[in-house]
Parts: structure tokens; sequence; C-alpha cells
């Protein structure tokens, strides 16, 4: 009787006229928003709720669901068309995303991203349905030390991504995160890096500091190359044949769980599950389809699975918890709570239809995501063969109105452009710059976890280091950490030669 | 571990910049008070100034021998036009003209006066087309944003 009743619930939004167009109406804008550098899905959620603050739960709940799983899709068209990430989940996706479109392979790529999307988005959306209890009680075993590790291991694996050099990654990573300091303390209130300006006290909002590095670099980084004819993209075979996909689907159920395993942590979201998801696919593809950040299919299909199904992963302690995995959970989180709900563990207990009712406008979501994905790219795809001296000014133009979007202020205007050229010298002398957007998101994370894990051991440094050693979890993050570092040195390549010579 | 890349001129100098940037971030977060604990407010801006200053340091240990392929003066005169070059230059002027007259002038005067300037300047499109593109692209820009995305613009 029980199924039953859920089986209902799951089908309301399949059946309802009313709420399969808010669902489909969401998640086609969803997508066009999320491919916009600076405009969120997060901000298009937060201004969702003054539109739907009157509204039904229901129909609020369809329209913002689509929007979220649209958006995060989104980010990846901008990342593959012209290298500029829609939002944080989609920094992965250009590294080979972009490179495929460089080779007039746009239409294989968007085609691949969004099949990629929809698996893991099914996969990521069945595990929040079944899994939901088991994965939020493991995630509350983690510690305030592991969140540290965490964030380390997401900034130490961008890093080692860089190419080049480990330092240049490690910088650029430690860069973020100093900037991620700058304004009040949340601990004391005190102001750090704030030279006595109050107008610091909020900090540098880290979407400024993400469209001025990865949008107006770029538009500086693409100028000296003006006179170069944009490529004609290959847009007529979209769909991906099911020899491709079937070749891919270890990798896809793979990064899938990874998606949903990051989601599941709070306040680890897709940006984290796409990078971690990319980093396994370079290390576990052995022979990719082309060399990775090349254009290799596995580099795009890793992180567009990874961040998709962390959406169902997000919404496990969102739900389960009240707690929220990610910005976009937050605000929904609020937006249940203005509908008089009170997301945590007695929500499953007084309300246990929502699950599936969410669950179910996820999976509506997911196939409008299929039919609005894999239709209108042609229009999509001319975006890069317009002229780059037509393209690049309307780029600037809509990453400065990004940029004011964020407080409605003209500084953060000034932030944008500040970091644009700080991130057009990086990327000319070799600096990967998604590490330092990387160190914004995970530096208040690292933070935390360090000072709660020292005060945990009364701001002992042996008690505090010795708690690295003494849990399974904790230990095997630690020695994950250990052998990233070393795996990078001189010391490791050599002794790694020795033990394949002796072998062979 | 020295690194098998080409040589980008002003790239020492860069890195040298950098280092000189994390040694003042290590000065300032010593200054920050109250730093009695290992959870006080500076403790973890300082461990993150240490790790810019060794890693900067480490880049410039791993490419000691390249750095030293190239005489000062000379890596000085090529890195001009490695990373200056003079539509790059010329375009953050349009850029930095366009954000500081965007107050006074407001949103859709300046934007159009930046749109069609640069439009001509990358030689994007002929005038009269600049002119018309400008409006048409701004006018969409316009509507989208302060009428869907109700953006307020100034």
């Amino acid at each position: 009787m029980e199924n039953l009743s859920a089986i209902q619930y799951v089908m309301m939004s399949f059946v309802s006229l009313k709420l399969l167009s808010l669902v489909a109406a969401g998640t086609l804008c969803g997508i066009y928003i999320g491919a916009i550098p600076g405009l969120s899905v997060t901000m298009a959620v937060s201004i969702l709720i003054s539109f739907t603050f009157s509204w039904d739960l229901n129909p609020a709940l369809a329209l913002m669901i689509g929007i979220w799983t649209g958006g995060v899709y989104g980010g990846s068209r901008m990342s593959i068309l012209l290298n500029i990430p829609g939002a944080p989940a989609a920094v992965a996706t250009g590294f080979d995303g972009y490179p495929l479109a460089k080779l007039g392979e746009a239409g294989q790529a968007i085609g691949l991203s969004t099949t990629a999307s929809v698996i893991g988005g099914v996969i990521g959306v069945v595990a929040f349905a079944f899994a939901a209890p088991v994965i939020s009680e493991y995630s509350l075993m983690f510690a305030p030390r592991d969140y540290l590790l965490l964030a380390i291991m997401g900034i130490l694996l961008v890093g080692s991504l860089s190419g080049e050099s480990l330092a240049k990654g490690i910088f650029a990573g430690a860069l973020g995160v100093l900037l991620s300091m700058v304004g009040m303390d949340n601990f004391t209130g005190q102001g750090r890096f704030t030279f006595g300006n109050v107008g610091l006290m909020s900090g540098i909002h880290f979407v400024a500091i993400m469209i001025g590095i990865f949008g107006v670099s770029e538009v500086m980084v693409q100028l000296r190359d003006l006179h170069i004819e944009p490529i004609k993209q290959d847009v007529s075979r979209i769909i991906p044949s099911w020899r491709l996909l079937f070749k891919h689907l270890y990798l896809i159920i793979k990064c899938s769980l990874i998606g949903i395993g990051i989601g599941a942590l709070p306040g680890a979201g897709g940006d984290i599950a796409a990078l971690l998801a990319y980093g396994h696919a370079r290390r576990s593809v052995k022979h990719p389809t082309r060399p990775f950040g090349e254009g290799a299919y596995e580099g795009l299909i890793a992180p567009e699975t990874a961040n998709n199904a962390c959406i169902g992963g997000t919404s496990i302690p969102m739900l389960t918890l009240g707690i929220p995995g990610d910005a976009v959970t937050a605000v929904i989180i609020g937006a249940l709570y203005i509908h008089g709900l009170k997301p945590g563990p007695m929500l499953m207990i007084e309300t246990p239809h929502l699950l599936w009712f969410i669950v179910g406008c996820m999976l509506l979501a997911n196939v409008f995501l299929l039919i609005f994905g894999l239709t209108g790219i042609r229009a999509f795809a001319k975006m890069v063969e317009v002229r780059k001296g037509l393209l690049m000014p309307i780029i600037v133009i809509i990453s400065i109105v990004g940029a004011y979007a964020i407080n409605n202020s003209i500084y953060d205007i000034y932030w944008m452009l500040g970091f644009g050229i700080v991130g057009y010298f990086m990327k000319q002398y070799g600096f990967q710059v998604a590490p330092v957007i990387l160190g914004v998101i995970l530096g208040p994370l690292m933070e935390t976890g360090y000072r709660q894990a020292m005060m945990d051991q009364q701001n002992n440094l042996l008690g505090f280091l010795a708690q690295f050693f003494v849990n399974p979890l904790t230990l095997a993050l630690t020695l994950s950490i250990v052998f990233m570092i070393l795996g990078q040195t001189q010391l490791w390549a050599k002794l790694r030669g020795k033990f394949s010579r002796k072998i062979s | 571990m020295e690194e098998k890349i080409v040589l980008r001129p002003g790239e020492r100098i860069l890195v040298w910049l950098m280092l000189a940037f994390s040694i003042a971030v290590l000065v300032m977060a010593l200054l920050i008070p109250n730093l009695e604990h290992l959870s006080s407010s500076g403790v973890f801006p300082i461990f993150i100034a240490c790790t810019m200053i060794g890693s900067a340091l480490c880049i410039l240990w791993q490419n000691r021998r390249r750095y030293k392929a190239m005489a000062l003066r000379e890596e000085l005169r090529l890195s001009r036009s490695f990373t200056f070059p003079k539509v790059v230059i010329g375009y953050v002027v349009i850029l930095v003209l366009y954000i500081l007259l965007t107050e006074p002038l407001h949103f859709l005067l300046s934007s159009y006066l930046f749109l069609v300037g640069s439009f001509l300047f990358l030689k994007g499109a002929t005038p009269a087309r600049s002119f018309l593109i400008g409006a048409v692209m701004l006018a969409i820009i316009y509507g989208l944003f302060q009428t869907i995305f109700k953006v307020i613009l100034w």
C-alpha cells in the first residue's frame, strides 16, 4: 500500500499538465540560464522564490527542480563552445569539451554531454530515492578534519591536472583560498586582508572572481588570435551512437557514483564531484579516445555525469538532515521553509510523500533535459562561428551585467576586471586558473575544518596531527593525499621505473 | 624536475613578483591581531601564505636552468610583445574606459558606445553594421536582464 502511494506521488508530475509544463519550462530556462556566465542557478532559484512565494508547494517545487536540473547541465554548453564555464560545476567540462569544439566536434561534444548528464542524473535520482537514509548516515560520520582533508584533496587533484607543474597548481589553489579569506572571519568577526576598508568586510564574491578569471581573461587571450578564422562546427551528428555510449557505460556508472557520494557530503557540490570524476577518468582510463586535455570523450563524459548525478546526492542531506549540499540546495531549503516545511529527519516522517514527489519531478526534468539538450544545438553552435570581433564585446557586456547582478554593485565589476587581468597573466604563463576558483569555493570549508579540528584538541598540535591517523576514514583520506603528492615527485617516478624494470 | 616546455619571456619576472606578493601576504597574516593559539584568525592565512611562498620557490627551483637561458634585459624586451600585444593593450584601455564611464553615463549609453567602439576596433563589422548590431544586441541584453531576470541595470 505504501509502495503504491509512493508510485502515485512519483507519477504526479507526469500526469498533471500544469506540473508537467512547469518542469518543462523550468528545465528549458535552466539550460539557458546555466549557459550564461554569471547567471548562476542559485541566483535563478533565489529570484524564483520571490515569484513562487504565493504558489502552492508542488508547482513551486516543480519549477525550481526544473531550473536546477537544467541549470547544472546548461553550464557545460558555454564551457564546450567558448571555454567559459556557465557555472563552477562546468569547469572540468571545458578541459576536454573546449578542445573538442576547437576540433570542430561541438555537436558531438554537446550530444555526448547531454546523454551522459541524463544517465548520471537518473542514476543520481534513483540513488536519492533508495539510498538516502544510508548515505546520509554515512556522511554524518565525517568529522571537521575529514572536510579539511577532502578540500585539500580537491585542490591537489586540480593542481595535479595542470599538466605543467604541481607547484603552479598549488600556488593557484592557495591564491584562491587566500581570496576566500578576504573579509570578516566567520568565527571571530575580525576583518582580514581588508586594509581597513568596510566594503571589503563582506569579502569578494566568488562569482565576480569566476567571471573575471574565466570570462574576461578568455576574451583577452582570444584577442591575440583575432585573425584566426572560426572553426566550422559539425553539428550534424548530435545523438551519440549506442556503441560509443556502451563503450563508456562503466565510466558513466563509476562517475555517477562519485557524483552521488560527493553530493551527499554537506558542503561538497557538483563542482568538486565533476573535478574528482575528471581526475578519476584521467587516472583510470588507460586508452582514451584522444589524450586528456586534447578532446578525450572520457574527459567530457566523466564531469558531466558526475555533476548531474550530484543533484540526487545533494538532495539526500538536504531533505533528510536539513543540511545544504551546495548553494542551490541552501536556497531550496529556504524555499521549503517559506512554504512551511522544515527539512530534516522529521520531514521524512511527517511528509514522506514529498520525497517521492521530488523524485518524480527530478526524473521528469531529466526526460526534458534529453529532449531540449539534443535540440536547438545548431543555434548554440553557431555562436562559435560568429567573428570574434563581434562575439567578444558581447561576452564582455554579459559578463559585466552578470558581475553587477551579484549585489547590484559597480564594485563587483571592478573586481571582475581585476581578476580578468590576473587570469590573463596566469594563462599566458602556464598557470591553470581552475584551482583558483576551487580554492575560493573550498577555502571556507578548509578553514572551518582546520579550526574546528584544532579546537577539538584544545589547540594541541600533536593531538591535532594524531587525529589524522586514528580514524580509518581519516587515515584513508590522509594516505590518499600523501600518495597524490608523492606521485608527482621524481622519487616516485624513479621507484616506479625500478619496479617496472624488476617486473619485466 | 625540469619542465620540458617552451620558454615564455617574462615568466621569471612574474614568478618573482608572485613570491614578493606571497611574502607581503605572510607579513599581513602575521599582523592579524590575537594570534594567541593555533585556531586563531591569523593561523590559517599564515599557513596559506607559507604554501604560496613554498610553491613559488619550487617553481623558481624547478625552472632554474630554463630561466637562466635568457638574460633579464632580453627577457624584458621580448615579454613586451609576448604579454602585451597592441590589440590586447588597446582593448584593455577601451574596457577600463567603459567601466569608468559606465556609472556617470549609465548602462545604455556607455554599453552602446562600448559595443560600437569594440566592433570597430576589433574589425568585427563595418561602421554601419556596427551601429546597427550594437543597437540590436543592446536591446536584447537589456530586455533579457531587465525584464526576465529582473536585474536592475544602472
